[in-house]
């Protein structure tokens, strides 16, 4: 498990405390910038397509309908996926598209066939734009979309005024369309780098763009012998088909070999960890510990299978950090992160929390952000760890508070609680000397921001904290992905058969926060300094310790135990 | 925990086709096999003795494309030993050598110190010659390095190429063939090498 993880688990645990009653009602809502839009009664649970028919029927108004039938149509299309399918979905929209549908109510029967048409194509094309460009991902989607729309095309002609919808639609698919056939030309030419498992020097000063399942990245698989082979995979590519790249390029499957011969992928950390990883996983990637290497063997040699030795930065002297402006390092750090942040789509919180419910799509972006939120809290210690000279490195933790303070005045709390955590890992916070030697002022701002960063009473402090800052904001990600856990773990999808439309309400409204923290992008001044280029390559690719017993030993070297 | 920094580093470099892929993996593993799969770069790795000690023989296989300028820089600045491979049947696969053997000079600076082998692979294919052997050799002369050609094919001079690389270093002893306590070591070897072949 992720250090990150792990921490959240343990405070997760810490403040359960008398169980939540589970039941409609689920968790109580969580302070978020959405706060002010007036109490909204979804209405009482459904079958997924009477949900569906409803939400249609508050839609025949048009344009000029209520913001209700707005929040509903934006709750629908957030969640949809837990309970009605895409395909379903669509199914159901031609149904009614055609009129054909089983839905019946009163205001329904005596809404006429345009008004019906309307509303269908609304949801279609608010489905099309929350999707945006994770829509050619979805390929079956993509096709029954535009199997409605030459439905629709057919229609424009009996119903005139369609058409002012009928030519957004076009332009959105059109969009698409595009972005696939781009892409497609693009991925021949260029392979995404990942970092961490394919380090290259030369992109990293490129903004990032989001990942998709289907992009090409270049990876290296180990063998026993630390002999390595770099394929080149899908991101989304399963464990079997890393497997048949790596025979291929071994020449493995020439060999006459019996079927114990067989490889085996195993994700192996810096600490020795092992995890067997089975052949029908995918998306393996992004899910990797930061220091973790995939390898490949046969279940024999498994047992004998050795991390590779620590990648230590061990210049003489100096890292690049006593060297860099905490001003410099914190707004790089912030921009870095807000790239980090806007690649994730607003589905994939959705779908991290709820893979287990529906069949898995890639949250890589979501991963990779949370991978370095965890990079960044090693990144923090193992510099302190790294630093010998007791006063050098006092001037380090002030350093790293000065970068906490300013990532937080840039309303980035992503980073903010990144470096507190690194700063508060046992292996820096057992250093006394080094500690004792801090500034007064420095220990209590220091203390201030452990108090922001405390668990207690569900995040109560940080949780005031933010709900107080104006977009753009960058929030502490896994206590969203934890509150999205309650969510879903408090309380039902189903009862009986009928939708929890309270539950999924909650999770979209969590979502809408998410969405409003970036409605306005963050500009930070990252290029004021000489050395801005040489901050912004450093800050974005770190080298880490995450083996914790070896920053244990660090940290004894530096200041042993006098008892 | 230090890097292994008694490694031994070979780079093979080439344009894409030329069989360098080929000679790694028929020396590695005794293996060859007509398909083409471009490569990212790979490295395999053997032991070896050097200076009356063991120390490991790192093979990197570079890709023949020129995707990476960065990494083929840090490729050299890492090596120890070079192999530069073309491919007899194509005159402009040893054309496409200059650039790279520019390279090293530029980054290592004294090359006549530094193992270089300039490799005409395919020697099988003489019928689709199109490259004379004195015109490797003259061009390995120019650039004052060993030449040879080689079938990974047909397993022709292979070995030779790797051992004759060593015999190259003069900063230290390294070989192939693992002396001293032979019975004992050697066995080790065949140990080691057993496993990798299971990989």
């Amino acid at each position: 498990m992720k250090p990150l993880e792990k921490l959240l688990k343990k405070q997760s645990s810490l403040l359960a405390g008398p169980r939540r009653p589970s039941g409609p009602a689920g968790p109580p809502m969580l302070p978020g910038l959405k706060e002010a839009s007036p109490p909204l009664s979804p209405g009482p649970p459904d079958t997924p397509c009477q949900l569906l028919g409803r939400l249609l029927e508050q839609l025949l108004g048009g344009h000029c309908s209520c913001p209700a039938a707005d929040v509903f149509l934006d709750d629908l299309i957030l969640t949809h996926s837990l309970f009605l399918p895409a395909e379903k979905l669509f199914q159901e929209l031609q149904q009614h598209f055609l009129g054909a549908s089983n839905y019946s109510s009163p205001s329904w029967a005596q809404s006429g066939p345009l008004q019906q048409k309307q509303a269908v194509l609304e949801v279609l094309l608010h489905f099309m734009k929350t999707y945006k460009d994770i829509l050619q991902e979805e390929e079956c989607s993509f096709k029954l979309i535009k199997d409605l729309y030459v439905l629709v095309m057919k229609d424009v002609a009996l119903y005139p005024d369609l058409e002012e919808t009928v030519v957004k639609l076009h332009q959105l698919l059109e969009m698409a369309e595009l972005r696939v056939t781009e892409d497609s030309a693009a991925s021949a030419k260029q392979v995404k780098p990942l970092f961490r498992h394919f380090r290259r020097i030369d992109s990293c000063l490129q903004p990032r763009v989001a990942f998709r399942g289907s992009d090409e990245i270049f990876c290296r698989v180990y063998m026993p012998d630390h002999s390595y082979v770099t394929i080149r995979s899908r991101l989304s590519a399963s464990v079997e088909d890393i497997l048949t790249s790596v025979s291929e390029k071994l020449q493995y499957s020439d060999e006459p070999s019996g079927r114990d011969e067989d490889l085996i992928l195993v994700a192996v950390a810096s600490s020795g960890e092992k995890v067997n990883l089975k052949p029908d996983e995918d998306c393996v990637f992004t899910t990797l510990g930061i220091n973790s290497h995939l390898f490949a063997c046969t279940k024999d040699s498994l047992e004998a299978l050795v991390p590779l030795p620590e990648e230590i930065p061990v210049s003489p002297g100096d890292t690049e950090i006593h060297r860099l402006e905490a001003e410099d390092v914190s707004n790089h750090l912030s921009a870095f992160h807000w790239e980090l942040f806007k690649c994730v789509h607003e589905l994939e919180f959705v779908d991290y929390v709820f893979h287990s419910e529906r069949g898995r799509r890639e949250t890589a972006n979501l991963e990779l952000l949370l991978q370095r939120c965890s990079e960044v809290q090693h990144w923090v210690t193992t510099e302190v760890l790294l630093c010998e000279s007791v006063g050098k490195r006092t001037q380090l933790l002030k350093k790293f508070i000065r970068i906490a303070a300013l990532c937080k005045q840039n309303q980035d709390m992503l980073t903010f609680f990144a470096v507190v955590l690194g700063l508060d890992n046992a292996a820096v916070s057992r250093l006394r000397l080094t500690w004792e030697k801090m500034p007064g002022k420095f220990k209590s701002l220091f203390h201030k921001f452990e108090n922001l960063t405390d668990p207690c009473r569900n995040h109560k402090s940080y949780r005031e904290v933010i709900s107080k800052m104006k977009p753009p904001v960058i929030p502490f990600v896994p206590l969203i992905l934890k509150d999205l856990t309650f969510l879903n773990e408090g309380s039902k999808t189903f009862l009986d058969g009928l939708v929890n439309v309270e539950k999924m309400h909650s999770v979209a409204e969590k979502v809408r926060t998410i969405r409003s923290y970036r409605s306005i992008p963050l500009r930070l001044e990252t290029e004021s300094s000489l050395n801005h280029l040489q901050a912004k390559a450093y800050v974005r690719q770190f080298q880490v310790i995450d083996n914790q017993n070896l920053l244990f030993d660090l940290s004894y070297k530096l200041e042993p135990n006098h008892q | 925990m230090p890097e292994q920094s008694n490694d031994y580093r070979v780079v093979v470099f080439g344009a894409g086709g030329v069989g360098k892929s080929s000679l790694v993996l028929r020396f590695v593993k005794g293996t060859f096999r007509e398909s083409y799969i471009p490569t990212i770069e790979d490295t395999y790795r053997q032991v070896i003795s050097c200076d009356k000690s063991i120390c490991t023989l790192q093979i990197t296989d570079t890709t023949g494309s020129h995707q990476f300028p960065a990494m083929q820089r840090l490729s050299i600045s890492k090596g120890h030993a070079f192999i530069l491979v073309y491919s007899i049947t194509s005159r402009q696969s040893l054309e496409e050598l200059k650039p790279i053997y520019e390279q090293i000079c530029q980054i290592k600076g004294d090359v006549e110190s530094i193992p270089i082998m300039l490799v005409g692979n395919k020697s099988d294919e003489n019928q689709n010659r199109e490259l004379d052997s004195n015109e490797g050799e003259a061009m390995a002369k120019k650039w004052k390095c060993a030449f040879m050609e080689t079938s990974a094919k047909m397993n022709h001079n292979v070995k030779e190429l790797f051992q004759e690389l060593l015999n190259l270093e003069k900063r230290r002893t390294v070989s192939l063939q693992i002396d001293g306590k032979k019975s004992k070591q050697q066995k080790r070897k065949e140990k080691l090498k057993g496993k990798c072949v299971v990989m």
